[in-house]
């Protein structure tokens, strides 16, 4: 039962106004799982995210691929069923119109529908509180939504995803603001959530955050797989090199997790 | 309900109540008999507070659909066909009787609404084109209204002036209260799907992972709010502002959620435009003016004010 | 005595049972009147020119007027109810009139209507043409009960505008003049062949350059003029702005390849007179005469 994979994606081409994308893409995420897609600027992780979140669809030309949801072609759930099994966490929001943190995170209930009075019930509020206190952002729930930090609006965010009670996170570039001290903290969480059955694939161009946290990494680079497997046995000299080319950067260790760490690697 | 809630609606409903029992009382004569009142006054209260409303709504909508608060009902050039609608009714010789010239102005509207419904189907993936399409229909049916009035006869011009600046002095009281009906159910239409408008509030995209149906609620949303303004256009005229500016104040009082939002702009936009007609019978009377001069008169400063404002938030 | 009184008092009573007059207006719309009517609005300064000359002694009836209403002079104090393009609503029905007059030509049609939903009787008149302007006070002497004295006024009109019409014959064919009649600039309007002033042209035995065209004030361009070449230019002003007219009139000093602007033929004429459509029409129409057949220059 937990040897069959929650999320699969497999053979993934994607081509946008024909240039190829992604090309053979194969990855599977299992309960409980904390997935990494790494790679240089423009490799198409972001892509590869989406697409599997359903927020680009498979269809046309030059694309080709299936997403599974346990065992079900993912693609052919409507929008709101989709984000009831599937959340996608963007990398930034943009609101046009007042807008409390708090109320940012409610938003997150929307999916579950309900009837024309049915409005914030306490069950919806005791998980926005809930979900705002994980993410350290509970302090915060007054403010409005335009004067928040970058690294501030990824936490409400992140909070907004919880409360969709969907156990599968897709995070793209969902950290990238927040400073190393509440990185740390998500990571945390992240981990925390693992061993409550929660599965997360963390799209992210920092290394490092993704070797930290993660359970297996997917390198990629220019839409091809470079490597796929467990991140201590993926990020080595080799890969970095295979995706770096010509690059000082060397691989060594956290001294206090034992993940695997990238560093700079010219005295200066 | 939390108190202030309760108190925003409290202070709304009262506002509104006032504008009515002002516009009731003042106007072009003064201690008129009930019958005036009944007859001329009641009507153009009635029809004032469905327009405004209508016009304030139709605004909060499309300014969610497009993630834009600068968006108001005529945006989406709906307002300039049933501004060719009103002066080719006209021409043909419907003549300015209310049911006739609303008539040709509503299906002048209904035109463009379609036209803009299919640019909605056929550009799924680019609101853009949508806001495009409708600008240019805008542009269209302006300058179609202009080639008319070039080669009309000057007394035909005169009566749709007025009628393109705003003026609600044809109400009657079936006309009015039919506008009445129709523009309080298509209110209610639009607020039963708040939970659609919230999502958009963080884009379409957003609103997708938020599990929103975006292609089909905006073009829902793009049908009923073109119905919605064509309808107040066909009665009222091009009565600007109300729909600009009414959204963003009720922002300020509530917040976004649009379970709040859209009644509460219906409220306030009744009573603003009931205000604004009011003072349009008085102010300089025994003269008229057009309503649509009253609201770009308060509403073109207030305008500038929160322009204003957003600029200090974005530095 | 008393039965002497009691006789008169029958008399006049039978007097005001026998009025009782039906009319058809312009709109084909049938105003039924049982008495006398005796609270009078008029929407229209021509209007309100022709009830008083018709209603004499008894003007006191007129209780509400058109801005811009100056003749006869005592008129000035009647309470006006709005221009004519736009009549308020409220202050006729505060006024409440038995009868309201109005004229196809500028009074809006929807506040006409909305006049008559609310039980008020409208006669409205229409002034196209002379024919019509002698059935509008046909129908006017007939509301007000002094169906005689319109009857009267209409013969004294015939007759000054045939006079008129016999001096003029003989240009008829040999020097008829060609006119244009300005009423607006920028744009420039002039007068077709739906205004009564183009009757007024033919009366005065003079060519309307515009009589092709079918409306009432059309707007051409300033080719066409050429291309018509007008002999006399006429710039009609309807009120005592004088700046705005004389600009219009010097505006053709430039255009010296037409005739009229050659010969030195554009005049200035005040047109109020012209479009009352009471004895003072035959002022207007003498003024109109000379100003085309006399040797005056601009």
């Amino acid at each position: 039962m937990n040897n069959k994979p929650l999320l699969a994606a497999y053979g993934v081409t994607f081509a946008y106004h024909n240039d190829l994308v992604l090309d053979g893409l194969s990855l599977e995420l299992k309960k409980g799982q904390l997935g990494s897609v790494l790679g240089p600027n423009g490799s198409g992780k972001s892509t590869f995210l989406k697409i599997i979140s359903g927020m680009y669809s498979l269809k046309g030309g030059h694309n080709s691929g299936y997403i599974y949801y346990r065992g079900h072609d993912f693609h052919k759930y409507s929008t709101s069923e989709r984000a009831k099994k599937v959340v996608y966490v963007p990398p930034d929001v943009r609101v046009e119109f007042p807008l409390s943190a708090y109320e940012m995170v409610l938003l997150g209930r929307l999916c579950q529908g309900g009837g024309f009075f049915k409005r914030t019930t306490q069950h919806d509020r005791d998980l926005a509180h809930w979900a705002m206190e994980q993410c350290c952002c509970w302090g915060l729930r007054e403010r409005n939504w335009s004067s928040l930090s970058g690294g501030q609006k990824q936490l409400v965010v992140l909070a907004r995803a919880l409360t969709q009670e969907s156990k599968l996170i897709l995070l793209d570039e969902a950290l990238s603001k927040m400073d190393l001290h509440h990185q740390e903290k998500i990571g945390l969480l992240l981990r925390k959530l693992t061993k409550e059955d929660y599965s997360f694939l963390l799209v992210s161009h920092d290394i490092n955050l993704s070797s930290e946290w993660s359970d297996f990494t997917l390198i990629l680079k220019e839409g091809k797989k470079v490597a796929c497997g467990k991140t201590s046995d993926v990020l080595n000299i080799e890969t970095i090199q295979k995706t770096y080319p010509g690059s000082s950067l060397t691989v060594g260790k956290n001294p206090v997790s034992g993940m695997p760490k990238v560093f700079f690697g010219v005295k200066h | 309900m939390s108190s202030s809630l309760f108190r925003a609606y409290v202070i709304a409903v009262f506002v509104w109540l006032i504008s009515i029992v002002f516009a009731l009382n003042f106007g072009a004569v003064d201690s008129p008999a009930l019958d005036l009142i009944i007859q001329l006054r009641l009507p153009r209260v009635i029809l004032a507070s469905a327009v405004g409303m209508g016009l304030a709504v139709a605004g909060a909508i499309l300014q969610a659909l497009f993630s834009n608060p600068l968006c108001e009902p005529y945006t989406l050039g709906i307002s300039s066909g049933a501004a060719l609608g009103a002066v080719l009714g006209g021409a043909i010789g419907f003549q300015m009787s209310f049911s006739g010239i609303a008539g040709s102005a509503f299906f002048g509207s209904l035109l463009f609404a379609s036209v803009l419904y299919f640019i909605s189907l056929k550009s799924s993936n680019n609101l853009l084109t949508v806001l495009l399409g409708g600008v240019m229909l805008g542009f269209l049916g302006s300058s179609l209204v202009a080639l008319w009035m070039a080669l009309a006869d000057a007394n035909g011009i005169q009566g749709a002036l007025f009628w393109l600046l705003g003026d609600l002095s044809r109400a009657r009281m079936t006309g009015s209260i039919i506008a009445l009906i129709v523009i309080s159910f298509l209110t209610l239409m639009l607020w039963f799907r708040w939970r659609d408008l919230d999502g958009l509030l963080v884009g379409e995209e957003g609103a997708r992972t938020l599990g929103i149906n975006v292609f089909s609620v905006r073009r829902t949303l793009i049908l009923l709010t073109s119905l919605l303004v064509g309808i107040c256009v066909s009665a009222g005229g091009m009565i600007g502002f109300v729909g600009l500016v009414v959204p963003h104040f009720v922002r300020k009082i509530v917040g976004s959620m649009h379970f709040n939002v859209i009644p509460l702009c219906a409220l306030w936009g009744a009573s603003t435009l009931t205000f604004a007609d009011a003072l349009t019978r008085f102010m300089v009377s025994p003269h008229e003016l057009p309503v649509g001069v009253v609201t770009a008169l308060i509403g073109a400063p207030l305008f500038l004010w929160i322009m204003l404002q957003q600029k200090e938030r974005s530095l | 005595m008393k039965t002497l009184r009691a006789t008169i008092f029958l008399f006049f009573i039978f007097l005001q049972l026998g009025f009782s007059e039906t009319i058809v207006d312009s709109t084909g719309n049938t105003i039924a009147l049982s008495t006398p009517p005796s609270r009078i609005i008029t929407l229209a300064p021509s209007l309100s020119e022709l009830a008083a000359d018709l209603l004499d002694d008894d003007i006191g009836k007129i209780i509400g007027v058109s801005e811009h209403t100056d003749y006869p002079p005592v008129l000035k104090n009647v309470p006006s109810v709005g221009s004519y393009v736009r009549f308020n609503l409220e202050k006729i029905v505060h006024l409440k009139p038995d009868l309201v007059i109005a004229t196809k030509d500028g009074n809006p049609k929807d506040r006409v209507l909305h006049l008559r939903e609310m039980g008020i009787p409208v006669l409205v008149v229409s002034t196209k043409n002379i024919s019509e302007i002698f059935q509008s006070i046909k129908m006017i002497s007939r509301a007000l009960a002094v169906a005689d004295r319109g009857d009267a006024l209409i013969r004294r009109l015939k007759r000054g505008i045939d006079k008129i019409k016999k001096r003029n014959l003989d240009k008829i064919n040999k020097s008829k003049k060609k006119v244009l009649l300005q009423i607006g600039d920028a744009p420039l309007v002039v007068v077709g062949n739906e205004s009564f002033l183009h009757d007024a042209l033919e009366i005065v035995g003079a060519e309307n350059i515009y009589k092709d065209l079918d409306s009432r004030y059309p707007r051409p361009s300033l080719e066409d003029v050429f291309s018509r070449n007008p002999e006399v230019v006429i710039v009609l002003s309807m009120s005592d702005v004088k700046d705005s007219i004389t600009k219009m009139a010097l505006k053709w000093i430039s255009y010296k390849t037409i005739a009229a602007v050659k010969n030195k033929r554009v005049h200035i004429l005040r047109a109020d007179s012209l479009l009352r459509p009471s004895m003072r029409l035959l002022e207007g129409l003498s003024l109109l005469e000379k100003t085309i057949y006399s040797t005056e220059e601009m």
